[in-house]
């Protein structure tokens, strides 16, 4: 099977701050990815490069077989993006946010309304179809933003931390929409904090630390280097394991009589 | 298209809808441009607000469009001064020249905030919109506010024309009023497309601002230059080509008009060849860059450098100026963010170097035209000083407005929580970060053209801005600092005030003169009660309050 994304040696730097250096990882249709790393480890800016809103310093990106180079617009119709920190157009209403949305990927006004508020209803805030976006819980917002990412029906969806704020409930079924678009042949390649999540859901785990891979496979095949959770293993190959004595730091500093005055 | 047959779209759309053949051969997509636009401007004529609960919005108005009415009563006044001359050169020559002026200052104040968005490339452009269809967006939103403020400025000019100076001239004058205001956009897109190209991180950020401040002053120098194009001899006003002519476009746009009235003369032609060829210029270079520009604008989110602080001079000014901590507090906070945001900056620093600047250059202006000081003295001109007080309202109206005013909810969190300390506090910070040191550099020129002399009125104008200012400030703060979100809505917000402010200034300048000419020391006499003013307002009891939250 040809690979519908492929990223070759991707390096990215902001001014002094290297922040990938040489990523290189396969994606294949129908994958489940789940792309983990630390905070600042570079996940949002593989995504930004990805979808073209930045250019890398050097490396190669194919998409659909075709180098992202030269081919600006046209393969975004067959994405679906959910940014990172739930950006959105506050004042409009959800109602509006969809219209925009939907009809910069060209669908009729009708379906666009009929298609977002069935979905609405599905995920139980069909309530707030017509109420300012400003006025969402975090929860809520998460949700209009992977409805969004969905009315126009994508091949590939590129979920930036999509389980962000929504309660457990709603986890479980965003979780299960997951796993019947894959069984629908559609990729998903997505962040995400919650280890017991990306370790039950991806079918392929990718650790992204200190901007380069350091592993890439089944979490059965990765596992071997640490016979416990994925969180474990994150947290030996990111090589952290002083989390005692940090949390003990901090708790020090906040009673602490030293720094007073 | 979409939804263009819709009876409820506005005229703007309406109008847009005609040019759709042109966009579409410009490699741009209509109909995305269009749902974009419209969308935009919807938003901008909704106040952001976090606290409304129930959602259903009632429909309000743009406040920008609604503003407008003031320039058109302005403008009719203008007519008036404009039509003096007979020669059509230098009426146009002055018309272009305040369009200028009132098109450019608003385009970078106000409008940069659209033009430099960076948050549209991560929500729109993710979806299949090319870089070029969105810059093309953000360049016709802004035209759609620029073009409606040019017909405010430029129609009762335009209109007038047909009657004083016939149908032809008439027809020409608005056209290229048109064509002036399409150019205005035009020349600040190049600009920051340029910039934009050129430059990385932290040092962008910084020629962004520096390019809008020269902008700003470039404008109103300009402006100035454009009086002394024309010579008066023997009762008509003759033009004589200067080198110095060249960058001062306004007579670029007039010379076709020339040529009307004054048949062939190769300098007008020249100069109509220059306004021709240099839009041509800049339109191609545009749409050349525009989707390179889309791209680059994301280097200003870039912010992996560490910032230098520079903490000795606020410290040292916070323990003079503040009494309490809680003030001290309050003050910190609001010199870091004028400090850091460049949004801010946008706003402010382009008018607050234009009222500086005027004093100044309206001394050097009669200077070079023969007066000498003794002169200028006598007739007043250090009261030019009174001109910085114009500059108040826009300042203070800055003050609301952040573009990280999410962050809002920890005032109301804060167990310290007085809301007029906190008015203060920013205001003094504001003070003294910007009015102090701009004036400080002022009254330096002014008492080095003017001598010791006339130090007490520099003193008094000085007092009278710190005065006025905080007065302003404390009558029309009702909200916290740095709460709101600026939209361009908010465009004109601060321009009425200036009506207000045009009698304050008269007054205390007035008051000023009156108390120099009458009284033994008079202007001193001034300072005096002024210091006093000052003083209350610095240090004096504050009125304990809370904002009312809607």
């Amino acid at each position: 099977m040809l690979p519908i994304l492929e990223i070759k040696n991707l390096t990215k730097s902001f001014g002094s701050t290297d922040v990938l250096k040489g990523v290189t990882f396969t994606v294949y249709p129908g994958e489940i990815i789940g792309y983990i790393g630390t905070n600042g480890a570079g996940k949002s800016t593989t995504v930004k490069l990805i979808l073209g809103l930045m250019k890398p310093d050097a490396g190669e990106i194919t998409l659909f077989g075709k180098s992202l180079s030269g081919n600006e617009t046209h393969y975004k119709a067959q994405i679906g993006y959910v940014p990172e920190n739930a950006d959105l157009y506050e004042t409009l209403t959800a109602q509006e946010y969809f219209l925009f949305v939907g009809q910069l990927y060209g669908l009729s006004e009708s379906l666009i309304k009929k298609r977002s508020l069935a979905m609405m209803t599905a995920l139980k805030i069909e309530q707030a179809f017509q109420n300012r976006l400003s006025t969402f819980s975090k929860g809520m917002r998460q949700k209009v933003l992977i409805i969004s990412s969905l009315l126009h029906n994508p091949t590939i969806l590129f979920w930036d931390e999509p389980l962000n704020g929504l309660d457990a409930n709603s986890v479980l079924i965003i979780k299960e929409i997951l796993a019947q678009l894959k069984a629908d042949g559609k990729t998903i390649f997505y962040s995400s904090h919650i280890m017991d999540t990306v370790e039950k859901l991806s079918d392929r785990i990718l650790i992204l630390n200190q901007g380069q891979i350091v592993a890439d496979g089944p979490f059965n095949e990765i596992r071997h280097e640490a016979d416990g959770t994925l969180e474990e293993l994150f947290n030996e190959l990111t090589g952290f394991d002083e989390h005692y004595q940090l949390a003990e730091d901090f708790l020090k500093a906040m009673k602490g009589v030293e720094y007073d005055g | 298209m979409a939804n263009s047959l819709n009876a409820k779209d506005p005229i703007y759309l309406k109008l847009l809808d005609t040019f759709f053949a042109l966009y579409e051969k410009s490699g741009v997509d209509y109909n995305q441009l269009r749902l974009i636009v419209e969308t935009k401007i919807l938003m901008d004529g909704r106040e952001p607000n976090l606290i409304m609960q129930n959602g259903k919005d009632k429909e309000e108005k743009n406040a920008f469009f609604s503003s407008l009415i003031w320039y058109v009563i302005i403008s009719s006044f203008v007519i008036g001064a404009l039509f003096v001359s007979d020669s059509l050169i230098v009426q146009y020559t002055i018309y272009f020249g305040y369009l200028f002026v009132m098109l450019l200052s608003t385009t970078i104040a106000s409008f940069s905030s659209i033009l430099l968005d960076t948050k549209d490339q991560v929500l729109i452009g993710t979806k299949p919109v090319s870089g070029q269809t969105l810059s093309a967006a953000k360049a016709t939103h802004v035209f759609v506010y620029l073009f409606s403020l040019t017909l405010a400025l430029g129609g009762p000019v335009m209109v007038a024309s047909y009657f004083i100076n016939g149908f032809i001239v008439g027809l020409l004058a608005t056209l290229l009023t048109v064509v002036f205001s399409f150019w205005t956009l035009l020349f600040t897109l190049v600009i920051y497309a340029t910039i934009l190209k050129k430059f990385n991180g932290e040092k962008l950020k910084n020629i962004i601002s520096y390019s809008q401040i020269g902008l700003s002053i470039f404008t109103i120098l300009g402006y100035q230059l454009v009086g002394q194009l024309f010579n008066l001899i023997d009762f008509s006003i003759v033009y004589q080509p200067k080198i110095w002519h060249l960058p001062l476009f306004p007579l670029w746009f007039a010379a076709p008009l020339g040529l009307v009235q004054e048949g062939w003369n190769s300098y007008y032609l020249f100069y109509t060849l220059l306004f021709i060829t240099a839009t041509t210029l800049f339109f191609f270079y545009y749409k050349k860059n525009s989707a390179q520009l889309e791209q680059n604008i994301q280097k200003l989110t870039n912010q992996n450098e560490n910032l230098k602080e520079h903490t000795y001079w606020m410290n040292r000014t916070k323990s003079i100026l503040c009494i309490t901590p809680t003030e001290k507090a309050y003050y910190q906070f609001t010199w870091k963010i004028i400090q850091n945001e460049r949004e801010f900056k946008t706003r402010v620093y382009p008018p607050l170097a234009v009222s500086f600047i005027l004093p100044l250059f309206i001394s050097f202006n009669s200077l070079s035209s023969g007066m000498n000081l003794t002169d200028m003295r006598n007739q007043g001109f250090p009261y030019a000083v009174y001109i910085t007080l114009f500059m108040v309202p826009q300042l203070v109206a800055s003050l609301s407005y952040s573009s990280s005013y999410k962050g809002a909810w920890i005032f109301q969190m804060s167990p310290v929580n007085n809301d007029g300390l906190f008015v203060r506090g920013a205001g003094k910070a504001v003070w003294m970060r910007l009015i102090v040191p701009f004036y400080l550099t002022l009254s330096v020129f002014l008492v080095f053209l003017y001598g010791w002399d006339d130090l007490a009125i520099v003193l008094n104008g000085f007092l009278a801005t710190t005065v006025v200012f905080f007065g302003y400030l404390k009558r029309s703060m009702k909200s916290y600092p740095f709460s709101k979100k600026f939209t361009a809505a908010d465009a004109n917000k601060g321009f009425m005030p200036i009506f207000v402010l045009f009698f304050i200034t008269g007054l205390v300048g007035l008051t000023n003169f009156l108390f120099d000419r009458f009284l033994p020391f008079g202007s001193w006499i001034m300072t005096l009660l002024l210091l006093i003013s000052v003083f209350y307002y610095l240090f004096g009891k504050h009125k304990f309050f809370h904002f009312t939250q809607d």
